[in-house]
């Protein structure tokens, strides 16, 4: 087999104000034609920079090669004008990128988007170009693409751009495809559906396929070799088998074994803690000139919910099925109807009538964690400012020396260093940040955390890490959490009872061992095949 | 340090405002200027500063004396400017002048050719068509435009981020009538409108300001309602409001830091607009009262006597200089707050 593209002894340094930082350290790897590789690593460890410099989309002069070359088809590309490698790009050799969502330009319609690469490399006429785009989007599974040129990228759901995005890679039939983070930004049911279609149009149009991800499982099944990656060095690589039976190197185990595993919390008793009866978040439909109300967009319709003490409640559901409308109605964020009950020392309280002010001593015991760690936490307070801010309301009989204390042991509790409190949100990597923000919610020792999404945004192995913290506040200090997320393999490992969420409407509860055991139905089946079983 | 403590944050901002160089020479030579002329009835004045006759000590400067106080003819205020006068007090003692003998309204009778003449020693920057020395009108007329600038800038901040918070905050009705109001407000013609209320009322420093701001507040409300629509439903909001905030508190420290860089970004080319606004204002002589020092009327003397150019580009220097020296300030502002500046260097 001839090699496609090949990477000799390659590096990459940044030199910001005049500091060098090298990403990428002497690397080498080889693709051949019609092969899948996969190169993995945690976010910061050169994988991303790596496929980037393959295309020369670095930004020079910033960024620099001290050393090495990449032949494409025995062509150096590093020493490549800037015009040969216009003719490369989109051509021979396509991308695909992590967010979707902003991948596509918000004011061009599919067509446009689609042709504008066959216009630009392939020079066809109108009519051609339509006729190509329309065979694009069919062979990338767009149903119904004549009907939808049209439509502009806000009109599609996340899967639908992904595909878009993969036909306009796939316009000029490159030889070799870089998907950076493909499946990352989607919902599990759908980044299976990717995944399987990438490896099918792999084999379909013999094209070589470099797929770049923090998640291991994801390149088990659709590529031939794994290049393993950390600090910008390449520690392992091989046959795909080989290094899922036999991984050698450290790190690759750590990688395997960073899935996160594991039992929930054992229940010590079985106190309620919060409950909701019939819980409706409703919005009007609103149509013609006097506004009046034609209908309900139903986000959350007639749930009931069961918290108790120490026990952790999982709602899963795809994207748009009203999990975090939910978490925010039960945190009294948005308005909602129907009863939401609190319970505090066998009293219950009906929340959901309550005002700003008898709300406002609640707060302090139903607290919550967010899905982005870059967007919950204040970028322009210090750490110190961030976790503090809820003391100095529920707790202003604390003098400053106390409150300084209370911090310094819950940063201790979520295992971080005890002397970033005059530091920035900006200065951590996204695991730091997530704990910073449980750490908000904890340091006014809650009864009650809503949990949204905490794990999504982050790699795989700081997912189990942020899980075994979330196990760990648990177990001491009784929590009930309610976890909400589309990752099953997560809410396995946390969850005692189970809530799958459909258009707003509960399909299937229980303990979660049984649902995860024997889902009744269908869509609880889907959502578990999906995300347990990558094929 | 210093007797206070500068928290470990306000130190980082300090530093990254040094680290502009541009903006901290800048600033540290607009200070000296804007001290410098605060004192101005120190530096340039017609009266001496300290005045000893018959071994008693007088302060002219703080207190009017009679002609008779020193052995003079009438009961009026002493001119010591006057010859007469002059040579009485230095008989039984002596006089400590200013840097600059001449006030702003000063009439130096004594000059060599008609007015207005050009710079000699007596008058460094030589004097107007009214023989009035110009240096000492520029260091009045800078005094006044900085502090007028200055305080229009301020009140049209509070004003313009008050009202950018609550649109941007609430959003929604409250957005759509706001924001339909000022598009009627700043529909109307500004310039015509002072000129006409200019005619009215006799313009003092305090009608001009307060007229001018009925306007100048809109130019911030567009940066900060943005940034407050776009920041209301960030996760850390909600978050905030998880934690029991009130609404004031969240938008007080949760959102307005950050409509701050873009404020503080735009603040300089307020404080350069109020300027230029009030120059421009004097210029047409609709400004401030005839004969008060100002940069504007300055600017029209220039105008008028094409003949001595030193007016002209006595206040086209010192305008020019002004208003960089604020711009290149404002930059260096803008760097102290901006965090990611500080990402840049941990790199």
């Amino acid at each position: 087999m001839d090699k496609l593209l090949k990477i000799n002894n390659l590096s990459v340094s940044f030199n910001i104000e005049n500091k060098i930082s090298s990403a990428v350290k002497n690397i080498s790897l080889d693709v051949a034609k019609g092969e899948a590789l996969g190169i993995v690593g945690e976010s910061g460890s050169g994988k991303s920079v790596t496929a980037l410099s393959v295309l020369k989309l670095l930004p020079y002069p910033k960024a620099s090669h001290p050393t090495g070359e990449i032949f494409y088809k025995n062509k150096n590309i590093l020493k490549c004008s800037e015009e040969e490698l216009q003719k490369i790009r989109g051509n021979n050799i396509s991308m695909i990128f992590q967010e979707p969502m902003t991948s596509l330009n918000p004011l061009h319609n599919i067509k446009k988007q689609i042709t504008e690469v066959l216009f630009l490399h392939k020079k066809l006429s109108n009519k051609e170009a339509e006729n190509r785009a329309l065979e694009l989007l069919d062979l990338v599974g767009f149903q119904d693409g004549k009907n939808r040129l049209k439509d502009y990228p806000h009109q599609l759901s996340g899967g639908q751009k992904q595909r878009v995005m993969i036909a306009m890679a796939l316009a000029n039939d490159p030889d070799l495809l870089i998907a950076d983070e493909p499946t990352t930004a989607l919902d599990v049911t759908i980044q299976a559906q990717i995944l399987n279609l990438l490896k099918k149009l792999q084999t379909k149009l013999k094209m070589s396929l470099i797929i770049i991800t923090h998640d291991l499982t994801i390149v088990k099944n659709i590529t031939d070799k794994v290049v393993v990656m950390t600090n910008g060095k390449i520690v392992e690589s091989g046959k795909t088998k080989l290094i899922f039976s036999k991984p050698k190197h450290n790190y690759t185990k750590k990688l395997l074994a960073s899935e996160p595993k594991g039992k929930p919390v054992k229940i010590k008793n079985k106190n309620p803690l919060l409950s909701t009866k019939d819980l409706k978040v409703w919005y009007p439909i609103k149509k013609g000139f006097l506004r009046k109300t034609t209908g309900f967009i139903k986000a959350v319709n007639k749930v009931n919910i069961n918290v108790f003490e120490g026990q952790t409640l999982g709602i899963v559901g795809e994207s748009g099925s009203g999990k975090t409308t939910l978490g925010m109605a039960v945190l009294r964020l948005i308005k909602s109807d129907g009863d939401i009950n609190f319970f505090q020392k066998k009293h219950k309280l009906n929340i959901n009538k309550f005002d700003f002010k008898q709300m406002k001593p609640l707060r302090s015991e139903i607290q919550v964690v967010f899905q982005d760690p870059f967007g919950s936490l204040s970028p322009r307070l210090s750490i110190k400012e961030i976790i503090e801010e809820g003391l100095e309301i529920h707790k202003n009989d604390l003098t400053s020396k106390d409150r300084e204390n209370l911090i310094l042991d819950t940063l201790k509790k979520v295992e971080l260093d005890t002397n970033i409190l005059n530091r920035y949100p900006h200065e951590f990597s996204g695991g730091q940040r997530q704990r910073i923000a449980i750490a908000r919610a904890v340091v006014l020792k809650p009864r009650f955390l809503i949990l949204d999404e905490p794990t999504s945004a982050l790699d795989l192995s700081v997912q189990s890490q942020i899980v075994n913290l979330l196990k760990k506040l648990q177990k001491e200090n009784n929590l009930g959490y309610v976890f909400i997320s589309h990752d099953l393999r997560v809410v396995q490992s946390l969850a005692h009872e189970l809530i799958v969420l459909k258009n707003g409407k509960v399909v299937e509860s229980g303990s979660s061992d049984k649902i995860f055991k024997s889902p009744k139905q269908k869509y609880t089946k889907q959502l578990i095949s999906a995300a347990l079983e990558i094929k | 340090m210093l007797g206070f403590n500068i928290s470990e944050l306000n130190y980082r901002r300090l530093q990254n405002f040094k680290a502009n160089k541009r903006g901290y020479r800048s600033f540290k030579i607009f200070l000296f200027l804007f001290f410098f002329t605060l004192f101005a009835e120190f530096i340039s004045n017609d009266k001496p500063l300290l005045v000893k006759y018959d071994n008693s000590f007088y302060f002219p400067i703080f207190k009017n004396y009679s002609e008779k106080t020193f052995d003079g003819d009438f009961e009026t205020y002493t001119d010591y400017k006057d010859s007469y006068i002059k040579k009485k007090i230095e008989n039984k003692g002596w006089m400590i002048w200013p840097l600059i003998p001449y006030s702003h309204d000063t009439i130096n009778y004594v000059i060599p050719t008609p007015a207005p003449s050009s710079p000699d020693s007596e008058n460094l920057l030589g004097t107007d068509d009214q023989g009035r020395d110009v240096l000492a009108r520029l260091i009045y007329g800078f005094r006044i435009s900085v502090l007028f600038g200055l305080s229009l800038t301020i009140f049209s901040s509070i004003i313009g981020i008050a009202a950018g918070a609550v649109q941007g905050f609430f959003g929604g009705i409250t957005d759509l009538i706001f924001q339909r109001i000022i598009e009627i407000w700043s529909g109307l013609p500004v310039l015509y409108i002072l000129i006409i209320l200019a005619s009215i009322v006799e313009p003092n420093i305090f009608w001009l300001l307060g007229i001018m701001l009925l306007f100048s507040w809109m130019s911030l409300v567009g940066v900060v309602r943005a940034e407050f629509l776009r920041t209301r439903n960030f996760e850390y909001v909600h978050a905030a409001r998880a934690l029991g905030l009130d609404n004031l508190t969240i938008m007080k420290r949760h959102i307005l830091p950050n409509a701050m860089v873009a404020t503080l970004t735009f603040l300089p080319f307020i404080l350069n607009g109020s300027i230029t606004t009030l120059t421009s204002l004097d210029f047409l002589g609709f400004g401030l009262p005839p004969g008060s020092p100002s940069l504007g009327e300055l600017l029209a003397q220039g105008k008028a006597n094409l003949n001595a150019p030193w007016l002209g580009i006595t206040v086209f220097i010192t305008l020019g200089i002004m208003l960089s020296l604020l711009i290149f300030v404002g930059e260096a502002v803008r760097d102290a707050f901006d965090p990611k500046k500080y990402l840049e260097k941990d790199l």
